[in-house]
C-alpha cells in the first residue's frame, strides 16, 4: 500500500461519520476511484470547496485495505460557471451519470476522462446545452465501440434502402430499412438530416458543434434515439434526461 | 454475528441500520447497552418512543415539533415577513443557535440532485408557494448548503419565487472564521472578494 498521483474529476459524494466524505472521482489512469476526504465537512477543512461535484482536481491518495484516503488535493479547473445555471447543472450531471454507469473501478481510459473534460468545458463556458449533451452521447458511443450502424439496414444489409433516412432500433444497435422495419416495435424514424447530425456531433470537436442548424423534428429524433440507444446498452433507465425535460426545459 | 448470544446478536444487527452507524460501531454500541445500569435503558427506550409518538411534521414550516403549528410558528414575536429556506431540520437549527434571524423558516426537506434523481416533486415546495399566495412574505432567504445540489436547489427556487414578487437572497459566501487564505480554493475567494465589506 503507497501513494499515487492522478488528475480526476468529482462524480459523486457521500456523507460518512461526523464530519468526512466518500468521494468518486473519475480518473484518466484509475477509472473509476472511491476516496475518503477526511473531515472535509469541517469549515476550515484544507479540501473544502476543492472536492466539489464537477470539479477537476490533482490528488495525492494513500491506498487503503478497504477505502483509500485523500492525503492532498490541488484545483486545477472548477467549472464554477456550471454552477450558475439550473440547466447546465442538470445537463454537467447527465455528462456524470452517463460516465458513471459506463465505467468501473479501475478500468483506467485516458480518451474518456478526456471526452469528460471536454464536454464539462463546453457547459463552463456557455457553449449550447442541446447540442452540448447530443454531442456527449454521440462521443461516447463511438469511443466505447457502441456507435450504431446507420450505413445500412442492421438485418437484411442492404445500404440503399436507408438512404434517405431508417428506423432506429436499440435492440439491433443501429438502422432497419422501411421493409425490415417491423422486426424491432420500439424502432424509430431517423430522418436523413438527423443521421448526418448524428455523424457530424460524434466526429466534430464540442467547440465547433455550434454551427449545426437543427429543426424540431430532428431535435426530438436525436433526442430519443441516443438516450434509448445508450440505455438499452447500459440496461438501465438514466434519471438526467428525465430531470432536464420536467424541471429545466 | 453467530459469536454473540443471540440478543445482543439482534440489537446489533438493528443498530447497524443506522445512518454512519457500520457494524463495528453498531458492536460498541451494543455491549455499551449491554453495560448500562437499567435506569439508564429506560430513559433510552421512553426517549425513542417518545420521539416516535409526538415529533410530527408543523404543517405550516415542515419542521420537525412536537406541536402543530411548531414554537418557532406560534410565536407571536418572530417576523412573518421574512422567511429562511432550509434543506433539512438540522439547518434551522444551525441559524436558530446563532441567535441572529427572528424571521420564519420553511424546511424542505432535502435538495434537487439530478444524479439521484431528487426532483421538485419530493420537497415541499408546494407548501411554501402556498405560504407566499398567503402574501405576508416580503423576503425569502434561501440558506442551502453552497454544494452543488444547494445551487441548484436555490437556482429552481428563485425562479420559481422572484415572479410573485418578494425579495430573494442567499446566504453569503466567504471565508470562514479561523480559515488560511494559503487553503482557500478559487470559488471561495472570489466570493470572498465579491462580497468584501467596508472597515
Amino acid at each position: 500500500m503507497g501513494l499515487y498521483k492522478t488528475s480526476a474529476i468529482v462524480m459523486k459524494r457521500n456523507d460518512l461519520g461526523e464530519s468526512d466524505r466518500i468521494v468518486t472521482f473519475f480518473s484518466p489512469g484509475r477509472g473509476k476511484i472511491r476516496a475518503t476526504a477526511k473531515g472535509v465537512r469541517k469549515l476550515t477543512s484544507r479540501f473544502s470547496g476543492k472536492l466539489e461535484t464537477f470539479s477537476c482536481v490533482n490528488l495525492l491518495v494513500a491506498e487503503g485495505r478497504n477505502l483509500d484516503v485523500i492525503s492532498q488535493a490541488e484545483l486545477r479547473r472548477s467549472f464554477s460557471h456550471i454552477r450558475e445555471d439550473l440547466a447546465r447543472i442538470a445537463a454537467a450531471s447527465y455528462l456524470l451519470e452517463l460516465i458513471y454507469n459506463f465505467t468501473e473501478e479501475g478500468g483506467g481510459d485516458g480518451g474518456l476522462y478526456r471526452l469528460l473534460f471536454g464536454g464539462l468545458a463546453h457547459l463552463d463556458e456557455g457553449g449550447e446545452i442541446f447540442l452540448g449533451l447530443r454531442s456527449f452521447e454521440a462521443k461516447l458511443s463511438l469511443h466505447l465501440g457502441y456507435f450504431p450502424a446507420l450505413h445500412r439496414c442492421a438485418s437484411c444489409l442492404e445500404s440503399r434502402r436507408i438512404s434517405g433516412g431508417g428506423y432506429f432500433s436499440p435492440a439491433l444497435g443501429g438502422l432497419l430499412c422501411a421493409k425490415c422495419a417491423s422486426r424491432d416495435d420500439r424502432s424509430l424514424f431517423l430522418g436523413r438530416a438527423s443521421l448526418e447530425a448524428i455523424h457530424f456531433l460524434a466526429k466534430t470537436p464540442f467547440s465547433r458543434i455550434g454551427r449545426l442548424r437543427l429543426g424540431l423534428v430532428e431535435e426530438d429524433q436525436l433526442r430519443n434515439s441516443l438516450r434509448i440507444h445508450l440505455e438499452s446498452r447500459m440496461e438501465k433507465r438514466m434519471m438526467g434526461p428525465d430531470f432536464l425535460e420536467s424541471h429545466v426545459c | 454475528m453467530l459469536h454473540y448470544a443471540q440478543p445482543i446478536a439482534r440489537l446489533i444487527s438493528e443498530l447497524s441500520k443506522m445512518p454512519t452507524v457500520g457494524p463495528k460501531t453498531a458492536q460498541r454500541l451494543a455491549l455499551h447497552i449491554v453495560k448500562m445500569s437499567q435506569e439508564s435503558v429506560n430513559q433510552l427506550i421512553s426517549a425513542i418512543q417518545e420521539v416516535k409518538e409526538k415529533i410530527r411534521r408543523c404543517s405550516l414550516c415542515n419542521n420537525l415539533a412536537d406541536r402543530d403549528p411548531c414554537l418557532v410558528c406560534s410565536d407571536p414575536e418572530r417576523d412573518r415577513s421574512t422567511v429562511c429556506v432550509v434543506a433539512e431540520p438540522k439547518d434551522a437549527a444551525a441559524i436558530e443557535r446563532s441567535r441572529g434571524f427572528k424571521g420564519m423558516y420553511h424546511v424542505l426537506g432535502g435538495v434537487l440532485s439530478p444524479l439521484d434523481g431528487i426532483g421538485p416533486e419530493n420537497l415541499s415546495i408546494s407548501l411554501l408557494l402556498k405560504r407566499m399566495e398567503e402574501g405576508t412574505i416580503t423576503e425569502v432567504i434561501l440558506a442551502t448548503n453552497p454544494t452543488v445540489e444547494g445551487d441548484a436547489t436555490a437556482l429552481y427556487l428563485g425562479k420559481l419565487l422572484q415572479p410573485l414578487g418578494p425579495k430573494v437572497s442567499r446566504l453569503a459566501r466567504g471565508l470562514p472564521t479561523g480559515a488560511d487564505l494559503d487553503y482557500a480554493d478559487e470559488i471561495t475567494l472570489a466570493r470572498s472578494l465579491e462580497g468584501r465589506r467596508d472597515l
